[in-house]
C-alpha cells in the first residue's frame, strides 16, 4: 500500500501542530531536495514550495541536495522560509560556510540552537568537489559550539551523518542534547541514547513522519524521550493545499516548454 | 604556767598568719576586673519554630535532578524524502 507524501505529511503536521499546548518545531535532516522527476524537472522548487507550505523550521544539507549542484541549492535556500543548514560545507577557497551553518528558533520562550551537519560524501554530488570542502563535523560543531550556547537554552543537530558518526558526534560532544539524522534511512520507533544525547531518524522516501516528544529541564536537557512512527498511508486525507500545489507543478511539467517544441 | 600560757597564745598567732599567707595575693589589675562570676548573663533567645539539630540537613539526601523547567516540547521530523510529493512504495 503505498505510504507518503507531502498532501498526507501536511495533514499530519496541522493536526499535531494545532493540538499541542507546547513548542512543536519542524526539521528535515537532508536529501529532501532532489531525486523523484518533479522535484529534479522544478529543481527543487516543488519541495520548498511544499515545505513553506508546511512550516518547516530547518533542514541539513544533504549529499541530494546538492544534485543540481551548489549555487542551485543556494538558490532554493533564499526561497525558503526555512533555514537551510550545514556548518561544515566550506567553499573551497575562502573556508567559510556556504550555507547558514546554524539557526536560533525561539518557541514559547525557549530558545532552540539548531546546527546543520554533511556528510564527507556530498562531494560526490556533481561538481562539488571542484566548489567545497567537507570539514571533519565534530570540529565544525565544536567551532559553532560557544556561538550557539551564547544564545540559546538547547542544541539540536541536524545531521545526514548516518546513525554511526551520530553517536560519535554525540559521544565526542555531550551538549548536544538532540541529534535528528538521516542518510542511513533507519526507522527508528525508540530513539538512541548516548549519554545525555537523544538521536533519531525517521526512515526514507517521505512514507513517515517521525514525532519525538520530550521534557526539557531549565539545563536545557532532555528528559522521557518518547518516539512515535507515524505512518502516513491511505487512512491519512490529503491536505488540500498540498495537493493542489503538487497538481500545479504535474500540469506546468507535463506540457511541452517553449524551448522544446522549437 | 604563765610561759606555757604564752606559747599557746603564740602559736595560734603564728597559725592565723600562715593561712592568711596561704591566700593568693590580688594582682594589680584584679580591681579592675570582674570576677569571674560576675559576667552578664546571655540574653534569653525565643524561636518561633524550634531550630532543627544541626546534622539535619546534612544527612537529608540531596534531590536528584528533575525536569525543572517541566517544558514539552514536540519535534516532528522527516529524512531522506528525496523529492518524493506522492505516495509511494
Amino acid at each position: 500500500m503505498p505510504k507518503g507524501g507531502v498532501a498526507r505529511r501536511a495533514t499530519k503536521i496541522k493536526a499535531i501542530r494545532s493540538e499541542a499546548q507546547h513548542p512543536v518545531l519542524v526539521l528535515d535532516a537532508g536529501d529532501t531536495l532532489f531525486g523523484q522527476m518533479l522535484a529534479l524537472q522544478s529543481e527543487g522548487r516543488v519541495i520548498v514550495e511544499a515545505m513553506n507550505a508546511m512550516g518547516y523550521d530547518a533542514m541539513a544539507v544533504g549529499q541530494i541536495d546538492l544534485a543540481k549542484g551548489v549555487d542551485t541549492l543556494q538558490a532554493r535556500a533564499k526561497e525558503a522560509r526555512f533555514a537551510i543548514l550545514s556548518c561544515n560545507l566550506v567553499d573551497a577557497q575562502s573556508q567559510q560556510p556556504i550555507f547558514q551553518p546554524y539557526t536560533i528558533l525561539e518557541r514559547g520562550g525557549v530558545r532552540f540552537g539548531v546546527i546543520g551537519v554533511t556528510e564527507p560524501e556530498a562531494l560526490q554530488a556533481p561538481g562539488v568537489r571542484e566548489a567545497a570542502q567537507v570539514l571533519d563535523p565534530v570540529g565544525a560543531v565544536k567551532k559553532y559550539l560557544a556561538e550557539i550556547k551564547g544564545q540559546s537554552d538547547v542544541l539540536i543537530v541536524l545531521s545526514h551523518l548516518g546513525v554511526e558518526r551520530d553517536r560519535a558526534l554525540a559521544q565526542a560532544i555531550p551538549e548536544i542534547a538532540l541529534i535528528i539524522g538521516g542518510r542511513s534511512r533507519k526507522l527508528m520507533p525508540a530513539p538512541d541514547i548516548v549519554g545525555n544525547t537523544v538521536i533519531t531518524q525517521m526512515g526514507y522516501d517521505g512514507e513517515w513522519l517521525g514525532r519525538l516528544d520530550v521534557t526539557l529541564d531549565a539545563q536545557g536537557r532532555v528528559h522521557d524521550p518518547q518516539s512515535t512512527v507515524i505512518e502516513l498511508g491511505p487512512d491519512v486525507a490529503d491536505d488540500a493545499r498540498l495537493k493542489a500545489l503538487v497538481d500545479s507543478y504535474k500540469e506546468r511539467f507535463a506540457q511541452p516548454t517553449t524551448e522544446a517544441t522549437q | 604556767m604563765r610561759y606555757r600560757w604564752f606559747t599557746i597564745v603564740s602559736l595560734f598567732i603564728l597559725w592565723g598568719a600562715l593561712v592568711a599567707g596561704c591566700s593568693p595575693a590580688p594582682s594589680s589589675t584584679s580591681a579592675n576586673t570582674p570576677p569571674a562570676t560576675a559576667r552578664t548573663p546571655a540574653p534569653t533567645r525565643y524561636y518561633d519554630v524550634a531550630p532543627p539539630p544541626a546534622t539535619a540537613t546534612a544527612r537529608a539526601p540531596s534531590p536528584a535532578p528533575a525536569a525543572v523547567g517541566g517544558i514539552k516540547l514536540t519535534i516532528l521530523h522527516t529524512n531522506d524524502s528525496r523529492g518524493y510529493v506522492d505516495p509511494c512504495g
